[in-house]
């Protein structure tokens, strides 16, 4: 079936797609270098000493700190250490944590799992909840339904991810013991039980922020000449309700994906309110440690999460508004 | 049927298929249209007149259940043997088959992201294959090519779009198609043509039409039987024949001295109408008089422009000179470059090749300013009026106070304090006039500027014009889409088509004795021509065809 009635054949919007997909991936690569750079100069800026930090309570003789410092290479010059880690990574090692000694590419790894799941489970709750009440608030604008979604809505907007937290282990933990206060949890069903509530604290924020925008989007849409138009024609409700979510998809669209990105964020807060042994505790950990290479491989991960996340929002922008893609392949 | 609570007072009730009575719509404040009866017949038109703010769209969408919210309708509508009240929900079942509404802006009246035929589809049912048929006849049916099913709006043009929509408005077989100002938004040439379609449709189809409209001339040119609104009351009502040529009240006697369409295409036509009737395109000097006006001030030679992604350049080799203290009007349909013109003009935008010359004194934005088409839009609305006409003389360093800035537009100095809200758009048009003054400017452009408003106001701006190139000697360029509001500020007029100048000379010579056919379709298709001048001698207008810019 072909799409392309347009005057664009399909094998220059393929072209065209390909050579924007080509130009985004080079861009983030070189957007994660100055990223990483930017994150090693400021640890090395940071005050405190690694070695000290590995020697701990022990007493600390000038002898063990020069042997610790030159198994680091804690003595070279800023630059050197920089790029010995940077070719080390474009070789494939991420180097070994200052920390523990183990890979950083094993640490990572073993706590990776936890740190998806909660940010899927954030993702879901607030997207299956808040698009429905945003939609819902449009449709009943101006009536009590309208008004107090949208208070609550700023609440929770306001409200940041680590009382809400606090909140509801309070209530549901503590008080009601409905959940767990603590723990990660086995099999499907008990990993479920424990991330719920985080999982409620990272989306409590980002939902209200989606409730707001779209309602916001579809209101935009009701008001628009096709939706009168539309009704005069006699056209169904449902049918009239179905082309303005095709329409007011777009900024919902991107509302979700600036979501993503900050729930990688947020995920910090509420692990570590929570105690879970995620990427995000992991980071926390490893900044106050001054364990530069798990510091470095946790922020280009989320630099590469964060850059592939727009790409995809931008590629679904394709599909859902052809005005565009038009424009991108005039371009 | 008992008909007689219910017929209007104009005419016999001859197969009636609607018939209204006791309309009126009230909102927040009260009373927004007071109460009105109305009756169409099957292939009959009746046109409701009246400027902006008369209730003449309100009162459409009250007959189709489809008002803003907080405003309310009451009365009665009987359709074919159906009685509902319009304060009601009752109304939902009636659109579609019975009455379908189609509205003015062609650019937003569909669904952006869909196809036309999903959309003209919607309101067929039956099998896949079928609708795909019935949808490729309802596109035959207003002359558009099957492929059309598959494009989404924004690949076509305004007049293809309309037609899409007249093509979905009739896709449920409706008795009574109201339309709601269908062409205010399309060029003169592709208005004249949806018109026509519409009249030809409705003749097959034997629908009603309730035609609204703020144009006169449109309304000559197609009306059985006219209604006259103004502020929510009906001043006038019966045969066409009758209210649009020999008003009785006064209100319509003015609308139709003020309208300047019907005023040039009568002289085009060289009947003399001098009837007692002011004559409100006092403002046209003929070109005789003009005396003074000679050096040049303005020379634009080989100007080219075009723009990344499209086909054809949009200014493809412009030549033009505006005289000093005269007027040039640039005369042209959307996407023939005008607009692309004056903004090389200001500076807004750079030309790819060609000059632009300024052979007057002053530099910088004292050379020449400009003033858009939309006042709602061109005013910043946070600035008071004062503020921003001062801020504008201070960055091009002119000596106007705000008060003399506000009299010369005709604007009290009580004015200054208050902020573009508060100011309808005729009033607003003056500040942006006064905007552009303050830099005293020697030349001065009009991006279209009087079409976004009503024919009155869009007479008294004209005027203003004429008297402030008067008083100041200002030169201008006008640009226009509109032939007869060329034809009555304009000394000297160039036809842009393409990019490309097609005809340019003296306003007489251009528009009473045109050469090239793109000029001679133009005039033709000027509304009120037919009506006002039924033994025109042009017969038939050379087709334009239509395209995409």
């Amino acid at each position: 079936m072909s799409t392309t009635a347009v005057k664009a054949p399909g094998t220059k919007v393929a072209a065209s797609i390909s050579w924007f997909v080509a130009r985004r991936l080079l861009a983030t690569m070189l957007l994660l270098v100055v990223l990483s750079f930017l994150i090693f100069s400021l640890l090395y800026l940071a005050p405190g000493d690694i070695a000290k930090n590995l020697l701990g309570t022990k007493t600390v003789t000038p002898e063990a700190l020069a042997a610790v410092r030159e198994q680091y290479h804690l003595d070279d010059p800023f630059l050197v250490q920089y790029w010995r880690w940077l070719s080390g990574v474009i070789g494939g090692d991420w180097g070994t944590s200052i920390r523990s000694g183990l890979p950083v590419a094993d640490e990572i790894a073993s706590r990776a799992g936890l740190t998806v799941r909660l940010i899927v489970l954030g993702f879901l709750i607030a997207a299956v909840v808040s698009i429905p009440a945003g939609v819902w608030a449009a449709r009943r604008r101006g009536t009590w339904v309208d008004r107090t979604l949208v208070s609550g809505a700023v609440v929770g907007v306001s409200a940041p991810g680590f009382a809400v937290g606090l909140l509801l282990l309070f209530v549901f933990a503590v008080t009601l013991r409905w959940f767990p206060v603590y723990g990660t949890g086995e099999g499907f069903w008990g990993q479920l039980w424990h991330l719920t509530l985080p999982a409620i604290a990272l989306a409590v924020g980002l939902g209200a922020l989606v409730v707001q925008l779209t309602r916001a989007a579809v209101v935009r849409e009701l008001e628009q000449d096709y939706v009168t138009f539309q009704r005069s024609r006699g056209l169904s409700e449902a049918r009239v309700m179905g082309t303005v979510l095709r329409n007011a998809a777009i900024p919902i669209v991107t509302s979700l994906g600036l979501m993503v990105t900050y729930l990688v964020g947020g995920t910090i807060l509420v692990e570590v309110v929570f105690g879970l042994p995620g990427l995000g505790t992991q980071l926390q950990q490893a900044v106050l440690f001054k364990d530069v290479p798990v510091v470095q491989a946790l922020t280009l991960i989320v630099g590469l999460v964060v850059c592939l996340i727009s790409l995809a929002v931008d590629l679904i922008y394709l599909v859902i508004d052809p005005r565009i893609l038009r424009k991108a392949v005039a371009k | 049927m008992s008909a007689s609570t219910l017929t209007p007072p104009a005419g016999p009730a001859q197969d009636a298929v609607l018939r209204a009575s006791d309309v009126s719509v009230s909102g927040p404040r009260g009373v927004i249209v007071e109460p009105l009866d109305l009756e169409l017949a099957a292939g009959k038109t009746l046109v409701i007149v009246g400027e902006s703010g008369s209730g003449k769209t309100l009162t459409a969408r009250a007959l189709t259940g489809l008002l803003p919210e907080g405003v309310h309708a009451s009365g009665t509508l009987q359709l074919g043997e159906r009685t509902l009240s319009l304060a009601g929900h009752g109304l939902r079942e009636l659109r579609g088959g019975g009455i379908t509404l189609l509205l003015q802006d062609p650019f937003t009246s569909l669904s952006p992201t869909h196809r036309c035929g999903q959309q003209i589809g919607w309101a067929v049912g039956g099998e896949r294959s079928e609708r795909g048929a019935r949808v490729a006849a309802l596109l035959a049916e207003v002359g558009l090519a099957p492929e059309v099913a598959r494009k989404r709006p924004f690949e076509l043009s305004g007049g293809m779009r309309q037609r899409v929509a007249l093509a979905a408005a009739l896709a449920a077989d409706p008795a009574v198609l109201i339309a709601d100002e269908p062409t205010t938004a399309l060029d003169v040439t592709t208005q004249r043509e949806v018109l026509d379609l519409i009249d030809s449709l409705q003749a097959k189809r034997g629908m009603a039409l309730l035609l609204i409209t703020h144009d006169l001339a449109v309304a000559r040119d197609r009306a059985d039987e006219a209604l006259v609104m103004r502020s929510g009351r009906v001043l006038e009502r019966g045969p066409a024949a009758r209210v649009l040529f020999e008003p009785e009240h006064e209100y319509t006697r003015s609308l139709l001295a003020a309208d300047l369409g019907v005023e040039a295409a009568e002289a085009l036509a060289g009947a003399s109408r001098a009837e007692g009737v002011s004559q409100p395109n006092a403002v046209v000097r003929s070109t005789g008089e003009s005396g003074e006006a000679g050096d040049e001030l303005l020379r634009v030679t080989g100007l080219r422009k075009s723009f990344p992604g499209q086909a054809a350049p949009a200014l493809a080799g412009v030549d033009l000179s505006v005289m000093r203290g005269s007027t040039l009007a640039v005369v042209g349909e959307s996407g023939s470059g005008k607009t692309t013109l004056a903004r090389c003009l200001v500076g807004l935008e750079r030309p790819d090749a060609g000059s632009i010359e300024f052979l007057g004194v002053a530099s910088g934005p004292r050379r020449a300013q400009i003033v858009f088409q939309d006042p709602y839009s061109a005013l910043n609305p946070a600035l008071s009026i004062g503020a921003g006409l001062s801020e504008a003389a201070a960055v091009g360093g002119g000596s106007r106070s705000v008060e003399d800035l506000l009299e010369l537009v005709g604007l009290p100095a009580s004015y200054a304090p208050r902020r573009p809200v508060a100011l309808s758009g005729g009033e607003r048009q003056r500040v942006a006039i006064a905007r552009a003054l303050a830099v005293e400017p020697e030349l001065l452009i009009l991006d279209e500027s009087v079409s976004a408003l009503d024919v009155s106001v869009q007479a008294q701006i004209l005027r203003l014009l004429a008297s402030l190139q008067e008083r100041l000697g200002l030169s201008m360029l006008f640009i226009t889409h509109d032939l007869s509001v060329a034809r009555a500020v304009s000394q000297s007029v160039v036809v842009l088509r393409r990019g490309k100048v097609v005809e340019h000379g003296s306003t007489a010579s251009v528009l009473f004795t045109p050469q090239h056919e793109y000029t001679v379709a133009l005039l033709a298709s000027i509304p009120g021509r037919a009506a006002a001048a039924p033994h025109s001698p042009a017969g038939q207008p050379a087709p334009v065809p239509e395209e995409k810019d």
